[in-house]
């Protein structure tokens, strides 16, 4: 069973907070006031929010887009957002000009502990035994 | 005087812009979401939520409203925030 789960980055490439709720399943994380104040406290050193999509499209849903539009006019910042399918990593940043104009943009992370790490959270936990896939 | 209408009150949270603050003033805690949102919205064009600068432009289509009743000590709180939902 693959399910969504989420993590929050530090500018720093650590992370924050995960975010694997109860109550996600393979195709959302449903709203959570919890993540958004770990966000919200966070928001001197956030880079951004990762999370999984299982059924493995690589781009952001509108549900995505709308969220991620959202939480930087609250923060006031803009974020970087990666999605995490089970064959590749992309990452997602708005670069205008209009409100929901979110592209993909090509980067490399030094640390890449922690897209295993949700890798492992998001996927069959036979992936743990049988070695991760290239990324 | 003994109020004819009881109402139910709450202070409502705001964060905007990397900004956060309080209402100035309670409002009225069964207030509808729409009600709020559209509160919320003047009072940061107005500029009249303390901690929060003037906004020129105020986009709160993607945020939510949280309510919590009084419990306890603490009373009934409401927070206007974005949603946090992913697809």
């Amino acid at each position: 069973m693959s399910l969504e789960a989420g993590v929050l980055l530090s500018v720093t490439e650590e992370p924050i907070y995960w975010h694997v709720p109860n109550n996600r399943s393979s195709s959302a994380l449903p709203d959570s006031r919890e993540l958004w104040n770990k966000i919200w406290e966070n928001k001197d050193k956030v880079l951004g929010f990762a999370h999984s999509h299982p059924l493995g499209i690589i781009c952001p849903s509108q549900e995505d887009i709308t969220t991620f539009s959202a939480i930087e006019i609250a923060i006031g910042k803009r974020l970087l957002w990666p999605i995490l399918t089970k064959e590749v990593i992309t990452y997602w940043q708005w670069n205008g000009p209009a409100k929901f104009n979110y592209h993909q943009i090509y980067i490399s992370f030094s640390n890449k502990k922690w897209i295993y790490m949700l890798y492992n959270v998001s996927y069959s936990y036979r992936f743990l035994f049988a070695g991760l896939p290239p990324l | 005087m003994e109020n004819l209408v009881a109402v139910n009150t709450a202070f409502v949270n705001v964060t905007y812009n990397g900004y956060n603050g309080n209402l100035e003033g309670n409002i009225n805690y069964d207030a509808s979401s729409d009600e709020i949102k559209n509160w919320v919205k003047e009072a940061l064009r107005t500029g009249t939520i303390p901690g929060i600068p003037a906004q020129t432009e105020v986009d709160l289509t993607d945020f939510t409203i949280d309510k919590f009743a009084a419990d306890g000590n603490l009373p009934a709180r409401i927070f206007c925030r974005p949603k946090a939902t992913f697809g």
